[in-house]
């Protein structure tokens, strides 16, 4: 369970999030969706420390996680982002273990980990030699979750993951997504601004106007049947 | 050719004394470049980049004749010619050095900060390796120029195959100034050729990457 | 050793600007020669790193002529030319060398500008109907000035340094302090005559810079 305890980030004098209070459940896909610029990537980031919040906190199964130390709270929690950002000098397998040897884990286990999880996002061994640059964009965002999965966290933290694939790929990612999630009982939390990626994927769906105001947070079902007001009625095309 | 048969040891003793003279200051000016980037702040990088570009705008005989009046050194002897070369060595790296690191893709970075890697181990794993293209371009170009540069150190008295323009200009021996042309080219090309081998063998990924399947 | 004094008393002292071998003199020599060799390099290179940029043939010359001519010392070379074309011929000879020693850097600036103007502005001058001179004139040579200026700032610092060198064949320039001062261990002819070439070369060097800059400003508005 993550949580949010009225989190505010101010860069300079623009206000990026203010007073921003919420729950993420255990175990559930939170969605996060806004235009860009209503500060939920800064959201995000404040969860795994990228981002310190100017006050508030930021609690994970009931601890402050500004107590913790950033490094090995990292090591803890999957990050994938749009760009996926895999080495481009290490073969697929590789990137995949090199988190997990870095967190801690021995050769082999890390190894036996990252075949299950290249199975898992659907990387078939003749690929696990090959260079990031040899790979289609979809391929690099499969690898990109097996990579966030291989310390083997509870926590997966997406920015517009599929943002950067093709329509046909990204339905395949996202169905794929849900299958992982429902196996393991990741608590995702998601930011995105695609309302169809939006309602496909959330339990929990929070639409955020500037400066992570909360205009409405329940079920994708609750939000299309019953929107709070004008600004949920478009942004979900309603 | 038949000066060069003749005196092919002399050459050949010369080869080394200035393959010597440029490797050092190849790898002093690169070690201290790399320090200056990685290790001043970056608000301090404007000031040496500008002091850096000044400082290689000065021909080279003008430093080596200059350094003693600013550092205490002695006219003549290598000792000048090391430190002005590997200083210019140190001004073109600096900032190919800097275009190196600027070079490594940002996400990578990025995600491996963001899955809890220290920062030497984003070092070691990521920015060095990712910069190894950018830095070996560098050093092509420094070791290119080091090596010709190093000849002009003959005439502060640094016996290198610069000696053979010097005195085949005084004996009226045109062989000798083409062997000394030709044996600097050689060193220039198989230095060159050494670090693109060190390149290519250091950067599998480059290659492979390019034919895309 | 010596002293700042010492060196503050020879620049300041008039006979060493005066008469033949004087500063004065020695300076207008420097700056000739420097000047004579870009204007002759730049007469031959800029047009055909333009025709090289604009049609893309023989760009692997270009290329070429560059990575060759930086490992070619530029010392070797001047002395080179003048013992082959005479002793008597030496200025023609400095001066050759000195041309070929700028033609590298002066081509490659011309032709990476000519080659950095974007496709679709070409293509859009094209299809307005310019001839391929007109685009030159009107699209790449105001595009590509700042690349090329770069390219004269390059040869002008190889070129300036070199001349250095020049009286080793028997020609004046500021060198000549340097090589006297070295023979007859006179320490502030030596360090005097260096203070003025290296304010010779920071001179030049930042002038260019400024008017590239100030090319590159003027495109952006």
């Amino acid at each position: 369970m993550i949580e949010f305890r009225d989190v505010s980030k101010t860069y300079g004098q623009d206000l990026a999030v203010a007073d921003f209070s919420l729950t993420a459940p255990s175990g559930k896909i939170t969605v996060l969706m806004g235009l860009s610029g209503s500060g939920k990537t800064t959201l995000l980031r404040t969860v795994n420390k990228l981002v310190q919040p100017t006050s508030g906190s930021v609690l994970i199964d009931g601890n402050e996680i500004a107590d913790l130390d950033s490094v090995v709270l990292r090591r803890s929690i999957g990050y994938v982002m749009q760009e996926v950002g895999l080495l481009p000098h290490k073969s697929v397998l590789d990137n995949v273990t090199l988190i997990a040897n870095i967190a801690g884990q021995t050769k082999d286990e890390a190894l036996r980990n990252a075949l299950e999880l290249l199975e898992l996002v659907g990387i078939g061994s003749s690929f696990h030699d090959r260079f990031p640059g040899q790979l289609s964009g979809g391929q690099q965002q499969r690898v990109g979750v097996a990579r966030a999965l291989a310390i083997r966290p509870n926590i997966l933290l997406m920015d517009e993951p599929f943002g950067a694939v093709d329509p046909i790929v990204r339905e395949e990612l996202q169905d794929e997504l849900i299958r992982i999630q429902r196996q393991l009982s990741l608590t995702i939390i998601l930011v995105t601004h695609d309302r169809y990626e939006a309602i496909k994927l959330a339990d929990q769906l929070v639409v955020l106007s500037q400066g992570a105001k909360i205009e409405q947070v329940g079920t994708p079902k609750e939000l299309t049947e019953k929107p709070a007001n004008k600004f949920v009625q478009k942004l979900l095309g309603l | 050719m038949e000066w060069a048969a003749k005196n092919f040891d002399f050459v050949l003793q010369l080869s080394v004394a200035h393959l010597l003279i440029s490797l050092v200051p190849l790898f002093l000016g690169s070690v201290f470049a790399f320090a200056l980037v990685r290790l001043t702040p970056a608000r301090l990088a404007g000031t040496i980049g500008t002091t850096f570009s000044a400082i290689y705008a000065i021909p080279s005989l003008a430093i080596f004749v200059a350094l003693p009046a600013v550092i205490g050194t002695s006219y003549l002897g290598p000792t000048n010619v090391v430190i002005a070369l590997s200083v210019y060595v140190a001004a073109s790296m600096f900032f190919s050095t800097r275009d190196a690191f600027g070079q490594v893709p940002k996400p990578a970075v990025f995600i491996a900060r963001a899955q809890g890697l220290s920062p030497l181990q984003l070092f070691v794993h990521v920015e060095l390796p990712l910069a190894i293209p950018g830095l070996i371009a560098g050093l092509r170009v420094a070791a290119a120029s080091t090596v010709s540069m190093a000849s002009i150190g003959a005439i502060v008295g640094v016996r290198n195959l610069g000696y053979l323009f010097l005195d085949g200009f005084q004996r009226k021996i045109p062989e000798e100034i083409l062997t000394g042309l030709f044996a600097i080219f050689l060193i220039g090309i198989a230095m060159d050729i050494g670090l693109m081998a060190l390149g290519r063998v250091l950067t599998p990924w480059t290659r492979r990457s390019a034919q895309r399947v | 050793m010596f002293s700042i004094g010492e060196l503050f008393d020879w620049l300041t002292d008039p006979e060493n600007w005066a008469g033949r071998y004087g500063l004065a003199n020695l300076f207008l020599e420097h700056l000739t020669l420097t000047l004579v060799s870009l204007a002759i390099a730049g007469l031959l290179a800029i047009p055909i790193g333009i025709a090289i940029g604009q049609s893309g043939r023989g760009e692997s010359l270009v290329i070429a002529i560059s990575s060759a001519s930086r490992a070619i010392p530029t010392m070797g070379l001047m002395f080179a030319l003048v013992m082959l074309m005479g002793v008597e011929f030496r200025q023609f000879a400095v001066v050759l060398a000195l041309v070929s020693i700028a033609i590298p850097p002066v081509l490659a600036g011309a032709y990476a500008g000519i080659k950095s103007v974007p496709i679709a502005i070409r293509e859009g001058a094209r299809a307005q109907g310019m001839t391929t001179w007109q685009q030159i004139r009107h699209v790449g040579l105001p595009l590509s000035a700042p690349s090329m200026v770069g390219g004269f700032k390059i040869a002008y610092l190889q070129v300036v340094s070199t001349v250095v060198l020049a009286p080793l064949v028997g020609l004046g320039g500021l060198g000549f302090g340097i090589i006297q001062g070295l023979a007859l261990r006179d320490f502030a002819q030596l360090t005097g005559s260096a203070l003025v070439i290296v304010l010779l070369s920071i001179t030049g060097e930042r002038l260019l810079a400024k008017v590239q800059s100030k090319l590159v400003r003027r495109l952006i508005h």
